[in-house]
Order: structure tokens, then C-alpha cells, then sequence
């Protein structure tokens, strides 16, 4: 009555596929005549991933996804985005009496009187700062290593959407709760919607309904955050993903790894558990965090209220950039023929909009620069396109001079630097150091290269010197050591299966179908015994 | 490694072969001497430039390949890390509906055992995945994307066909009114979006919600007279509209909701009597030094409301933009580039501060393009 | 409190009131019930007897119309005496039973009148306040804080508080900015600096209070305010909450960690403040601190913020480590160190090439 159920491996007993499958076949069986399923399921499980270090990182973002999914809905069922006013009448003693609306008010109860309401609340604010932080990251590294070439461009164009979409998801979500710093923040984007030329009030007045504060924004923003934007994001991560997954992951060059082929791990059973490792690890960092490190403490803030602000109100990182921009723009406002266009329009409006065009655009800008039309399925290192590294470190050094300057009043109170100070600092630093930035980095990667060239071509110096005869001084090299590979590899092609009746890879005797089923699949591995290449024995 | 060399009897290092390359038998230091430079200039061996040739230099094994006992540690370390994951569940359960959520540990030690609960599963699954699975990478071709050009053609061909069946390119008529319906009816999703407010701008931006004779009361109800404020004081004020009820009473309603807070919020400033250098034609607009501004920055909109007494200077915390108020609030540092509105300041016959001349004489807030 | 006060109290005098020389009397000058007939003068100096130091006659002890006064209230009860011979003047009708010469009535009205002038004189020198309405304890302390004034604060705000070129005149500024000044120990202040900082104080709390009668001697001023424990726990943290965050919080942030002016001014955190200091802070005003007068914010409302500064910095961070309590920017760094440096770390673990 028993069958086996074990993993098929060459010292395993062959299963019995006649008599009574066990519950997994049956369901895969089950499936299989209702969907076909049993190509597409041996194509994926069977899909190679590259195991890099740096390939994990969009898996951050992912990881980080799924656990504001999970949080957030555990949120929506307390939250009431209501502008109602209401009297707080909740745990919260230093609030008692205070009028604040719906929304502040089921915030204040989801943090004081709602079990593990506090702990959900931090995970998800946590969550959405690891999520645009890890797409940050990630789009790092597909920049530096060329990832987003040919064929990969509309993934870039996809990712690049992903995190405009996720910076404003947590803009939106950090201003549902109706406190002071948020509410600060919601009017400052009335400004700038404000600041538009030509359509800039009505654009504030549709979005907000009416002049501001508006009227029952919260229910709308409320909209946007839950419904809106999320399906927007799974969509697009879904795509991102997929595209992905069809066109297979890039690899850095290495031994064994061509053009033509992928090197890693199988999906199932390495890749998956290693996955699910690690998205485990990233929901502890998140717990850790959410539980230790308190974050946006909104009942130490009150209310929102138009007359009221405190200092050092700076937005969630992600928008610091821009908080910067505000604070070092000269205040050059243009006045004509009855109009006038804001300064605040072009460090909020016109910036964002040209970085993020220009960063939307690059593999199309690249590609037409250097005239590269081919597929690139290998990564280059930073140093093999000092062009490109040198452009990226200069807009990651824009990029930080402007989120430095939306702290600067942080900065200044801690280090005591005059506010002033910083504000000019900011404003020549933005000049002179993209540039400074740029040449240094291309040099470094010139210099990098060269040590590559001599490492290659002369090998590593080894100190000792020597005198030639001719009374020349010599340095001695001893040659690299040739690269050595990862894992142990198995360079034959899986999806093939050997025709029924002649001989699998291996040696197995016997012919019936399972006994051709285990020879084909084990036929892939351990081919050749290489050293160190015995299987894990059970 | 290429393939058709074996391993060499002395050792598989490729510096030994050179050494071999080189003549030198014993393979001692002075035998390097007289040794022209190239003779240790690996540019000779092919494994040079073995980054792009895919050579593999075999690996020693990994312990738990080959020692049973090896493994058997690794299962229970993992196993110990399982375990630890069970018991931050627990713990997570037991807290949270033991634990007193007023508390100041409950959050933390929620986060702690969760985070003990996940982690614990995360490192045992990444300790079996690297220790105990099959140590080996798999190799997958890749396909080019490119079609094969039949398919290519076939696909144009069979486009071509359907497009002439549409009739689309012959019937002219046809397709330039069905472009004009199609763009006309996306155009349609603007209506929506238009439908989103009641509340057209219209002059609305040019108004605040000061009338004439309204007094200024604070955000507690209190009506302000002239002296309630020190020298070198501030208070943030609103209108109190003034009310006449049926049998001709007159009060002092209080606006005190966010909406007349969002663009009528004033600031009286308190300046020592002869400081304030008045705007020509608001010489009468302050009294004895105290003085009313629009609260609300013409940058972005934040309160400006930190005031430095000794230089008499508003700073604005959100952008850092500074105004002079004895100099009718210019902008002085920072990203605003105007002034702050001033309020004509009076006092009624109760000794009330009011709004003198009604509501400001230019737009509060932030620039809009209608704004001249 | 009421002074041992024994003198046959003229009955019938227009100020009979029998008060006795007590502390509401105080600013007054030595009325006219104790107007000192040349009878009564004998009678009244040994009875008069001022025994608690609460007794103090500011200012007003001006003698010279209270000596005109007296001796009018001594001409007049000579005139009530005649006309009313068994009220006041019984004992004088007693003695005087025949006419006299003019001639020696107006010796011995010379003689009542200098009598009157000395004891007045010679009582004024005993019971009068002294220059500066000081009693003994009280002068100590003057005269300590003066003496510490003169040698610590006098070269940069003057011998005699009307300031120099390097420190402001204290004339007027009162007990309670003293105290703040001090008790921070921004005064004496260390060096030149945008903002005076604060410190550990240079002189104990008995000493700065000396220092600040001084001060509040040479030209008053505020007071140093008084709050006491219970007034803090009774007070509504809620309302104070409120007010803090429509007048404090803009500068001293929502937490009260404090945030920077220009130039290099600030506005200090608010982790140290005692709540005495607090309201000496905003009715003083220091530096660039705005006035919080009463008429803007009452006694009442002050306590009230500063009974939710303290208790707001005194309570537990339910979520966990505050992180300095100073919004996104401290959150972000640790979100991106923290949690992305520490992911990437398990990244590289995760791929890390198997060890031998």
C-alpha cells in the first residue's frame, strides 16, 4: 500500500508511477489533464538563476512588497480615512479631548489600542522605506553592470516606473494619518501642483478638491494608496518579473559563463528555498526594526492644523531629495504680462521631471552613444565602462547633495554649522561636485582597468626583486591563478530528453519508464566525477 | 584547464609549469637569476587570460559531501534554528494577547519574537539550501529572441493581409473619422478628472476670510487687545467675524476650522515702538509696534512662525526663507522671493484688535501663474 | 503675624482704628492713631514693640508729612480735647484746670512740638525701612548677591547694572531671567559664540538666588517663578500639548529636541529644562526666544506646558528606540544602513562561494 516518495536520485528505489501515485503525482496529474501543464512546469522548475550576491537585492524589494501587502491590509481593517472632526477619547492621555479628525483619531487607536497594532504599523512604515531603499539600490546595480541593455530596456522602463510608483505610494501612505508633519508635507505638494504655469490651480483644486486644505481629500488619498497605486504595482512587478523570468537573469563573466548560456542555480529545489530564505530574513530585519526602532511617532506631532508646524519637518527620505531642491533654489521667480511662474516650480516640477526622464531614457541615450545594437546577456564590471560609472557616480553625487540639503537643518543643529552656511554649501556643492565626482570616478576606472590588464598580462607582483645582468631591476610576477568556479558545474542542456529506448547518459539497467524517467533526469548530473563533485548522500 | 592536458605529476599549479617552461629543474630561487623577464611573464600562459576562457580549477569538496558526520551537525544546527523559529512564535501568540499593549515593552517584544520567529525559519532554510542540497550549478543555453525570418515574414504577410481586409488603407473616409472618434473619445477621460471638484479657482486664491471690523481672536477663543502681547512677542491669530443677530446684538464669530486656518492664519508681531520701517501707504497699518502678517510663507505654504526677537527676523522651518518684519517682511534668505502680505491692523471700541481695512490687499501663499 | 501692640488707643480719634501695626498696614506711614501727643508720646514708644520681620513700610516712609500730619492730629486733639473735654483730652482737661499766660502757652506748645519732632525722629530711626525696603534676611542675601555680582558679572554688565560695551544693562530684567541665565549656566558666559550655550552652572542655586535679589533689588522685574510637584501632575496635559504646539513647537521641534535658527542661533532642546526654567524662558524671553507674556499665555497655561514638556520627555517611546526623537532624517539613515547594509550582508552570506 505504501509507495515511495522520496526524491528521485541514483540510489533511490525506483518509484512505482502504475500503482496508487501518491497525493502530489495524483494532483499533478489532475492538473495535467485539465491544463497541460507538465512542459511549462518542467521548463520553470527547472529555470536557472545566476547566484550572484547582487542579484538578491530587487528580491529585497520584493520581499519588502509583499509584507506591506500583508501589513497594509491588517491596517485597512482599523483605519477610518475620514476628515470628520472628532473629540480623541481613546488610551492616549497627553490627546484626551483634543479635536483631530477620523483618520488621526484610528491612527491613535491602531498605535495605543489595538493589539500588535503598533508593531503592523512600524513594519509597514519600515517596509516601504526598505522597499524604495532596495529599488534605489537594485537600480544601482542593474546601472553599473549594464543589465538594462539590449533586450532589457523596457524592464529598465518598467523599474524606473516601479519606483516613481513606490515614492508615491509612500508619500501617500505617511500622509493618510492626518498629523502635523504629514499635513505639512500634503501642503507643500498643494504649492507646487499650485505652481504649475497655466493648469497649476486647477490641477491643486481637482486633486485637492477646492483651495486648500480641500475637502474630504483623505477618502481620496485613501483611494489612491490601497486601490490605485498597489494595482498599478503588482501589475508592473508583475510584468517585471516576468520579463524577467522569460528573458532569464544577466551574469557577470566568468568561468564556463558565455553569451549563450546561464550559470546558477535551478529554481526548484535551490533557488527556492534559498528565496525563501531569504525573504524570511528580510521580514525578520523588517520585525526587528518594527518592533525596536520606533518610527513616525505621529501622537507626539498632534493634528494636522494649517497655523502649526514644527522644525526639522523633513519628508520620508525617498522625497528628501526634493526637499532639498526647495531649500537651495535661489528665489527666482519669473513675473510678466500679468502671470507668474513660481521659483518652487522648477526645483519640484521641472528637476524631477528631467532626472527621471533622463534616467527613464538611458538605455535608449546609451545605446545611441555608443552605438551598441547588439543583445547583452553578460554584466560588465563598473570599471570595463568608465563612461557610464563615472556618469552614474556624478548623478548619485547630485543626488546626494540634494538629500543632504533637505536635512541640512538636522545637520546644522547637530553639528552646529550655521543654517546659512549649509544653504550655500548646498547650493555651490551642486555645481562643483558632479563634476569633481566625474573625473575622479573615470579615473579610478581607468586605473582599475589597467591593474586588471596588468594582472592579466604580467601577473601578480610578488615583490621580489631581481637584477638582470645588465644591471636592470626587475620586479618578479608569478601568474594569476586561474579563476575558480563557483560550484561544481554540470555543462549539459536539461531540456531534451533522451528518446525513448536507447540509453540515458547514465549507466542504469532496466527499461521501463521509470526506469528511462531517472536516467534521463540523473543523466544530468555527475556526469564526469570531478573532485568534490559526490552528490550529498542520504 | 584546457582539455587535453592532464594534471602534471608534481602538482596541478600553474607556476610549477612555468617553472618546467622556464628549464629550471629544482625549482630554486637562484636558478632565476640570468632568466630573461619573460620567462616569468605569464603572458606566455594561456590561463592568463582565463577570465573570459571559462576554465574551472576544480574545488576541494564540501564537508558535507564527504563526512557524514559533517552533516549530521549541519541538520542539527539547522534543526536548532527551526526551533528557535517555533518558540518566537510562541512567544509572539503569548505576547500578544498576554501582554499589556500599554506597556512600553509589548512593541518591542513583539518585534523581537516575530522577528525570532521568521528569522529563526530564514537562516535554517539558507543554512540547508547552502550545506545540505546538491552543491552543484546547473548550465541553461539561452535562446535568441530573434525570430527566424520566415516566421518574420509570415507574420508581416499575414499583418498585410488583415489590414487590407480592414480596408483601413483604401477607404480614406473611413479611417481619418474613425482616428478623429478615437482621439476625441480619449479625450473623454479628462471629463472624470474634471468632475473632481465643485470648487473652480476662480478668484478664490485672491481672497482670505478677513472682513472688515473682524477682530482677532486665538486658536483658544480669546480676543486680543493691544497689550496682551509683550514687547518682542508673538501670537498667531484669526478672524472672529463680526455677527449682528435678530435683535440687533453684534458678536464675534470665531473661524477657527482648517479651512479659514489654510489661508487666514496672521501672525501680530510685537516690535519695539519706532523699529518698524512701515510700506508707503501702511503707515497706520500697526499700532505702537505691533504688527500683523499673513502667517502663511509665499514659498510653499508652511507657517512661518519661528521668530528670532533680537533681529527681528520670521524663519520659516520647512525651506529656511527669512523675512525682515520691520522691513514689511521682505524675503531676505531662502527660496521665497515675496514678501509676507500685511494686515492693517486696528482696534475697535472695546479695545479689540481687529482687521482694520478688511482682508489683505494681495493674495496670501504661494505664486500661481494667474497671480500678476 | 500681628505686632505686640500695646497703647491706650485714643478713643474717639478719627482713625481709631485699633489696627494694629500689622503687615497690611505696612505702606503705610505710622498713622495718625498713633499720633504722638506729648502725653501719649510717653505712652506709645514703650508699648510699640515690632517683633516680626514681615513688618515693612516701603518706600512711603516719608516723615516730614507724616510729622506735619502728626503734629496737626497733636493740634487737633489739643482742639478735640478742649471741645470734648472727657474724650480725648481728659487728662490734659485734668491738668490743665486753670488758664495759663500766653506766654506760657506758647512755650509749652514749643516744648510739645519739639518733644514730638524728637520721639517722632528718634522712633523713625527705629522703625522705618531701611534704603532698600530690605528686613535683616533678606538684606544678607542682597548683600551676598551683590558682593558675588561684583566680582563675577560686574566687568561685563557694570558696577551698578547699567551694562558695558560687552554685556547688556540688568536694570529691570528681574529675578526670573537671572535664574534662568544662571541655573542653565549660560551666564557667565564662555566665550564668544552665536547663542550663549548651556552648561553646568558656575555658582549654586544658594548663590544664583542671591545674586538674582540683587538684581531684582536694582530695578525689580519679573520674579522667579514658583511650580510646584503637585501643579505639574494636576495639570492638563492635553491643553498644554496644544499650546505647546501652537507657540513652541516651530522652534524647539514637536519633541523638543530643539532646531536650529540662523546664523548659528538655535533653539535649545528642551531635555534639561526644569520647569521653573521653562517659564522663566518664556516670560523673560532670552536671546532670540520670543516674550510669552501673561497677558498671552496665564500662569496656569505656562505650567501647563511645562508640565507636558517634562512629562512628554519623561515617557516611555512605545515603539520601541526613539531614535533622538528628530523625525524622517534619523529614521531614513537607519532604514538605509541598518536595514539595507544589514541585508546586503546576508546577501553575501547567501552567496557567498562554499568555504572549504
Amino acid at each position: 500500500m505504501t509507495t515511495t516518495n522520496g526524491p528521485v536520485g541514483p540510489s533511490a528505489p525506483a518509484p512505482k508511477f502504475e500503482k496508487r501515485p501518491s497525493p502530489v503525482r495524483k494532483a499533478n496529474r489532475a492538473v495535467d489533464e485539465r491544463f497541460h501543464t507538465q512542459r511549462a512546469l518542467r521548463e520553470n522548475l527547472n529555470k536557472v538563476f545566476p547566484d550572484h550576491w547582487s542579484f538578491m537585492i530587487g528580491e529585497i524589494a520584493l520581499y519588502s512588497f509583499i509584507i506591506l501587502l500583508l501589513t497594509g491590509i491588517y491596517l485597512t481593517l482599523f483605519f477610518d480615512p475620514s476628515n470628520s472632526e472628532v473629540v480623541y477619547n481613546g488610551s492616549y492621555v497627553p490627546l484626551k479631548g483634543v479635536e483631530m479628525s477620523r483618520a488621526y483619531a484610528s491612527t491613535l487607536d491602531i498605535s495605543f489600542d489595538v493589539r500588535a497594532g503598533l508593531i503592523f504599523r512600524q513594519i509597514h512604515h519600515w517596509a516601504a522605506l526598505l522597499f524604495v531603499a532596495s529599488i534605489i539600490v537594485h537600480l544601482f546595480r542593474v546601472f553599473f553592470t549594464g543589465a538594462y541593455r539590449k533586450p532589457r530596456e523596457i524592464n529598465w522602463l518598467i523599474g524606473v516606473g516601479l519606483l516613481v510608483l513606490a515614492t508615491l505610494e509612500g508619500f501617500a501612505g505617511y500622509s493618510l494619518p492626518d498629523d502635523l508633519l504629514s499635513g505639512t508635507g500634503l501642503r507643500i505638494a498643494a504649492s507646487i501642483a499650485q505652481s504649475i504655469p497655466v493648469i497649476g490651480t486647477w490641477a491643486s483644486f481637482l486633486v485637492f478638491n477646492g483651495e486648500w486644505p480641500g475637502a474630504n481629500f483623505l477618502p481620496r488619498l485613501y483611494v489612491v494608496h490601497i486601490l490605485l497605486v498597489p494595482g498599478l504595482l503588482l501589475a508592473l512587478i508583475g510584468a517585471h518579473l516576468g520579463i524577467l523570468w522569460y528573458q532569464k537573469h544577466t551574469d557577470f563573466p566568468g568561468p564556463g559563463k558565455t553569451e549563450d548560456n546561464v550559470v546558477g542555480h535551478r529554481v526548484f529545489p535551490v533557488f527556492a528555498v534559498k528565496s525563501g530564505g531569504f525573504f524570511m530574513m528580510v521580514f525578520a530585519m523588517l520585525a526587528l526594526l518594527g518592533g525596536l526602532a520606533q518610527i513616525n511617532p505621529i501622537w507626539n506631532f498632534g493634528p494636522y492644523d494649517p497655523s502649526k508646524v514644527s522644525s526639522a519637518s523633513q519628508p520620508d527620505f525617498y522625497i528628501g531629495f526634493l526637499d532639498g531642491s526647495t531649500r537651495l533654489m535661489p528665489p527666482w521667480e519669473f513675473r510678466g504680462f500679468g502671470h507668474t511662474i513660481p521659483a518652487v516650480f522648477w526645483p519640484t516640477v521641472i528637476l524631477p521631471g528631467i532626472l527621471f526622464t533622463l534616467l527613464a531614457l538611458w538605455p535608449w541615450i546609451e545605446s545611441k552613444f555608443t552605438g551598441d545594437r547588439e543583445n547583452h546577456n553578460l554584466l560588465q564590471r563598473p570599471r570595463d565602462n568608465p563612461t557610464r560609472t563615472a556618469i552614474g557616480a556624478m548623478s548619485i553625487s547630485f543626488y546626494l547633495v540634494l538629500l543632504i540639503s533637505g536635512g541640512n537643518d538636522v545637520i546644522a543643529k547637530t553639528f552646529s554649522i550655521s543654517l546659512n552656511a549649509m544653504t550655500w554649501a548646498g547650493r555651490i556643492g551642486l555645481i562643483i561636485v558632479p563634476p569633481i565626482i566625474y573625473a575622479v570616478t573615470k579615473k579610478l576606472c581607468f586605473a582599475l582597468q589597467k591593474r586588471d590588464h596588468d594582472l592579466a598580462h604580467h601577473g601578480i607582483e610578488t615583490g621580489i626583486i631581481r637584477q638582470l645582468p645588465s644591471g636592470e631591476f626587475v620586479e618578479d610576477h608569478r601568474p594569476k591563478p586561474p579563476p575558480v568556479s563557483d560550484y561544481p558545474q554540470v555543462p549539459t542542456h536539461r531540456y531534451e530528453l533522451p528518446p525513448i529506448g536507447e540509453h540515458g547518459t547514465g549507466e542504469a539497467k532496466g527499461g521501463g519508464l521509470a526506469t528511462k524517467a531517472r536516467k534521463a533526469v540523473t543523466g544530468f548530473f555527475v556526469e564526469e566525477k570531478t573532485e568534490g563533485d559526490e552528490p550529498a548522500g542520504h | 584547464m584546457s582539455e587535453h592536458e592532464t594534471p602534471p605529476a608534481d602538482g596541478g599549479s600553474v607556476f610549477d609549469r612555468a617553472k618546467r617552461l622556464a628549464g629550471g629543474g629544482s625549482g630554486e630561487r637562484p636558478e632565476v637569476l640570468a632568466t630573461p623577464p619573460s620567462q616569468t611573464d605569464s603572458t606566455q600562459l594561456e590561463e592568463h587570460t582565463a577570465w573570459q576562457r571559462g576554465g574551472i580549477a576544480p574545488r576541494p569538496p564540501r564537508a558535507e559531501d564527504v563526512d557524514v558526520r559533517a552533516q549530521r551537525r549541519s541538520e542539527r544546527l539547522i534543526a536548532l534554528w527551526f526551533t528557535l523559529s517555533v518558540l518566537g512564535t510562541l512567544g509572539f501568540i503569548v505576547v500578544n494577547f498576554v501582554g499589556d499593549k500599554h506597556k512600553g515593552n509589548y512593541t518591542p517584544l513583539l518585534g523581537v519574537t516575530l522577528g525570532l520567529a521568521v528569522g529563526g525559519l530564514g537562516v535554517g532554510m539558507i543554512l540547508w539550501a547552502k550545506r545540505l542540497m546538491p552543491h552543484q550549478h546547473a548550465v541553461q543555453e539561452r535562446h535568441a529572441f530573434k525570430s527566424t525570418e520566415v516566421e518574420t515574414a509570415v507574420l508581416e504577410e499575414e499583418v498585410a493581409l488583415g489590414w487590407t481586409d480592414m480596408g483601413l488603407g483604401q477607404h480614406k473616409l473611413l479611417r481619418r473619422s474613425l482616428l478623429g472618434a478615437g482621439t476625441v473619445l480619449g479625450g473623454l477621460l479628462v471629463v472624470p478628472l474634471l468632475n473632481l471638484t465643485n470648487s473652480k479657482p476662480g478668484k478664490k486664491l485672491d481672497h482670505t476670510h478677513w472682513v472688515k471690523g473682524a477682530r482677532m481672536v486665538t486658536s483658544e477663543g480669546r480676543f486680543v487687545k493691544l497689550g496682551d502681547i509683550s514687547i518682542g512677542g508673538i501670537e498667531t491669530v484669526f478672524p472672529a467675524i463680526p455677527v449682528t443677530d435678530a435683535s440687533g446684538k453684534k458678536t464675534f464669530a470665531p473661524q477657527l476650522d482648517n479651512a479659514v486656518k489654510g489661508d487666514s492664519t496672521t501672525i501680530l508681531v510685537r516690535l519695539e515702538p519706532g523699529l518698524n520701517k512701515p510700506r508707503p501707504g501702511r503707515e497706520n497699518w500697526d499700532i505702537n509696534g505691533l504688527v500683523a502678517y499673513s502667517k502663511i510663507c509665499t514659498h510653499a505654504g508652511c507657517p512661518v512662525s519661528l521668530y528670532e526677537q533680537q533681529t527681528h527676523h520670521l524663519l520659516c522651518p520647512c525651506h529656511q526663507s527669512v523675512f525682515d518684519v520691520p522691513d514689511g517682511c521682505r524675503a531676505i534668505f531662502g527660496p521665497a522671493s515675496r514678501s509676507l502680505p500685511q494686515l492693517a491692523l486696528g482696534v475697535d471700541g472695546d479695545g479689540y484688535l481687529i482687521a482694520k481695512n478688511g482682508d489683505y490687499t494681495e493674495p496670501i501663499g504661494p505664486a500661481f501663474w494667474e497671480r500678476s | 503675624m500681628t505686632a505686640s501692640h500695646e497703647t491706650t488707643e485714643p478713643t474717639g480719634a478719627p482713625e481709631a482704628t485699633g489696627a494694629a501695626l500689622g503687615p497690611e498696614l505696612a505702606d503705610e506711614a505710622v498713622t495718625a492713631d498713633e499720633a504722638l501727643t506729648a502725653d501719649e508720646a510717653l505712652t506709645v514708644d514703650e508699648a510699640v514693640t515690632v517683633d516680626e520681620p514681615a513688618l515693612t513700610v516701603t518706600g512711603e516712609a516719608d516723615e516730614t508729612p507724616a510729622a506735619t500730619d502728626q503734629a496737626d492730629e497733636a493740634a487737633a486733639t489739643e482742639t478735640a480735647a478742649r471741645q470734648h473735654p472727657r474724650v480725648r483730652g481728659r487728662l490734659v482737661a485734668n491738668r490743665r484746670s486753670r488758664p495759663v499766660s500766653a506766654k506760657r502757652r506758647r512755650r509749652s506748645s514749643a516744648l510739645v512740638l519739639s518733644l514730638a519732632l524728637l520721639t517722632t525722629g528718634v522712633l523713625w530711626s527705629v522703625l522705618a525701612p531701611s534704603g532698600n525696603a530690605a528686613d535683616n534676611s533678606q538684606n544678607e542675601a542682597v548683600r551676598a548677591g551683590q558682593a558675588l555680582f561684583l566680582q563675577g558679572c560686574s566687568s561685563c554688565h557694570g558696577l551698578n547694572l547699567a551694562g558695558t560695551q560687552s554685556g547688556p544693562s540688568l536694570v529691570g530684567v528681574g529675578a526670573a531671567a537671572v535664574d534662568f541665565q544662571m541655573s542653565t549656566g549660560r551666564m557667565p558666559l564662555s566665550g564668544a559664540a552665536a547663542q550663549a550655550k548651556r552648561k553646568e552652572p558656575s555658582y549654586s542655586q544658594t548663590e544664583i538666588d542671591q545674586i538674582a535679589a540683587y538684581v531684582q533689588s536694582m530695578g525689580g522685574g519679573l520674579e522667579k517663578p514658583t511650580i510646584t510637584q503637585q501643579e505639574l501632575s494636576a495639570a492638563d496635559l492635553a491643553y498644554g500639548g496644544e499650546l505647546y504646539r501652537a507657540n513652541c513647537a516651530q522652534c524647539h521641534q514637536a519633541n523638543g529636541q530643539g532646531a536650529p535658527l540662523t546664523y548659528g542661533k538655535y533653539a535649545p532642546a528642551l531635555t534639561k529644562a526644569t520647569p521653573e526654567q521653562i517659564i522663566e524662558a518664556m516670560r523673560t524671553g532670552p536671546e532670540s526666544m520670543p516674550v510669552f507674556g501673561q497677558g498671552q499665555i496665564d500662569d496656569q497655561s505656562a505650567k501647563a506646558i511645562a508640565a507636558y514638556i517634562v512629562s512628554a520627555r519623561k515617557a516611555t517611546s512605545p515603539g520601541g528606540n526613539k531614535l533622538g526623537a528628530y523625525g524622517p532624517v534619523p529614521e531614513g539613515l537607519l532604514a538605509i544602513l541598518v536595514g539595507i547594509g544589514g541585508l546586503l550582508g546576508v546577501c553575501l552570506w547567501i552567496g557567498a562561494r562554499q568555504k572549504v
